[in-house]
């Protein structure tokens, strides 16, 4: 089944913090006035201009496999070949914050308002991850009939360009999820129009199908390390 | 001079008016353009660099500082075209073909008209034929190429063929940044230089002209 959902911005607006680390600043800085309100006012612009919107459509395991292989590319073994075979339920999401947002960082820097462009188009990277994080979070709950003991399960989100998923595996979930739906498409080079866009397969079973050593060979050029922060996450739970 | 301590420290402070109103002022009392723009400008923007390298403080107090000096700048650039001043060199830089990504290629261009380049920004979803014709047209010293994705990445590899065959590859320098992009890529296609960042950007270049 194939849903669209409305995001709240509420429910997707980043915090300070997020958006302050997305540019290098930490939390121990104390910043300046006018920095604070470059900040307040990029929020401000964030719950005035985003347009979250979501797609999300269960998949069986068969057809992910499909998709997982795409036009070829992915390189030797890799963590998602190896998670999803465990899972019980999977969906293909994707979700956007919309034009309006991308349009206004342009208008900053075409005006050389510089630091106000950055600070909201930090906001927007960290608002598309939570729009792809409130997908997860809403299929995990509706999980929960389907199973006895919810809390031995786990549901994390893996996209292309990923953890071995080769970026072009862009190409057979858009065929299967159309994001066009909710106005999200797919250039020849794989990039997505919005650019504040994020796409993705959420895989849902047992906690551990989701812990990995991070020493597959896709692992070697990879500098994010936000891999073993999600499976130390899924373990606190 | 004061004049030129007082436009370097406003332009520190993010004061884009502050800078105006002493550009001005300095344009009126006669001063040469060329000097407005080392002493005054250009060494206040050195003073942010250095600062914001050595992490005493952050990219939004940059970009206030950026947006200050094209402020001056702004009253500058009509003189400069009229008297001919020289810029340490111009760079054309843009975003690959098939890419939207705007932001990091913004900084760098940003960071290296900062440092007293000229930069012709030709925006996103460039092609190739822009890239070498533009770098032609205005005798530019390098391109700037700048990719958020592994795939459109490779499209950097199409400007500098297009620059083989344009004879202008070695000429016109190529330094490529932006997420996916690496030293051992930029060797791997044939890019003169690779750059992390901004900063690193400004120094690479800076490097080259001085050599040159
Ligand atoms: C923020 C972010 C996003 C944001 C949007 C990006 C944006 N900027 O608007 C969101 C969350 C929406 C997103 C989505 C996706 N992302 Co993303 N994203 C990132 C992240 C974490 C930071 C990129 C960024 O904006 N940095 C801030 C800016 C200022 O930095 P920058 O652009 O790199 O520029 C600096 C330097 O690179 C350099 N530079 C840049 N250009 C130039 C040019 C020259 C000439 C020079 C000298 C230097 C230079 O200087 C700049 C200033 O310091 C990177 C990982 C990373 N560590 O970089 C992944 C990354 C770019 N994303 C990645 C992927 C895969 C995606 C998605 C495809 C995932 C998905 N399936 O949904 C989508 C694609 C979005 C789309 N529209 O198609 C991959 C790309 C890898 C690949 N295989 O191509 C990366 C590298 C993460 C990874 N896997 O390691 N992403």
């Amino acid at each position: 089944m194939t849903e669209i959902i409305r995001i709240k911005i509420e429910d997707i607006i980043p915090e300070q913090k997020e958006v302050l680390l997305n540019q290098g600043i930490t939390s121990d800085v104390v910043l300046e006035d006018k920095i604070q309100n470059i900040l307040d006012q990029a929020m401000k612009e964030f719950r005035s201009l985003a347009e979250p919107s979501g797609i999300i459509k269960d998949i069986p395991k068969e057809d992910f496999a499909r998709i997982y292989i795409g036009e070829g590319m992915n390189e030797g073994p890799t963590p998602v070949a190896d998670v999803y075979p465990g899972a019980d339920y999977l969906a293909l999401f994707a979700v956007t914050l919309g034009e309006r947002i991308s349009d206004r960082i342009n208008h900053c820097f075409k005006t050389n308002l510089f630091a106000e462009g950055c600070m909201l188009d930090a906001a927007a990277s960290a608002g598309a991850d939570h729009g792809a994080e409130i997908l997860q979070r809403r299929y995990e709950k509706q999980l929960s009939d389907k199973y006895d003991d919810i809390s031995k399960i786990g549901a994390l989100r893996y996209s292309p360009g990923y953890c071995g998923w080769h970026i072009s595996g862009q190409k057979k979930l858009f065929e299967s999820l159309e994001p066009e739906k909710i106005g999200i498409t797919l250039r020849e080079t794989y990039l997505m129009d919005p650019l504040k866009s994020v796409s993705g397969v959420i895989i849902a079973g047992p906690k551990e199908i989701h812990q990995f050593e991070n020493n597959y060979p896709c692992c070697e050029e990879c500098d994010d390390q936000s891999c073993l922060d999600r499976m130390q996450a899924l373990k606190n739970e | 001079m004061e004049i030129f301590n007082q436009i370097a420290e406003s332009l520190q402070k993010g004061d884009h008016e502050k800078v105006a109103i002493l550009t001005r002022k300095a344009l009126d009392d006669k001063i040469a353009v060329q000097q407005i723009l080392d002493d005054g400008l250009i060494a206040g923007m050195n003073v942010v660099g250095e600062d914001f390298k050595h992490h005493r403080i952050f990219l939004p107090s940059v970009l206030l500082a950026a947006r200050a000096m094209y402020a001056g700048m702004d009253l500058l650039k009509p003189l400069m075209i009229k008297e001919d001043v020289r810029t340490i060199g111009k760079v054309v830089i843009g975003t690959i073909k098939g890419d939207l990504h705007d932001i990091g290629k913004n900084l760098v261009g940003i960071m290296l008209k900062g440092a007293g380049f000229e930069v012709i920004d030709l925006g996103n979803d460039v092609p190739p034929e822009k890239f070498v014709q533009t770098a032609k047209d205005d005798n530019a010293d390098a391109i700037g190429l700048s990719a958020l994705l592994t795939t459109t990445m490779t499209g950097m590899k199409d400007v500098i063929d297009l620059m083989k065959s344009e004879d202008i590859y070695g000429k016109v320098k190529v330094i490529i940044g932006g997420a996916p992009v690496s030293r051992e890529f930029a060797e791997q296609i044939g890019a003169d230089f690779y750059a992390f960042d901004g900063m690193n950007a400004v120094e690479t270049l800076k490097a080259y002209v001085k050599d040159r």
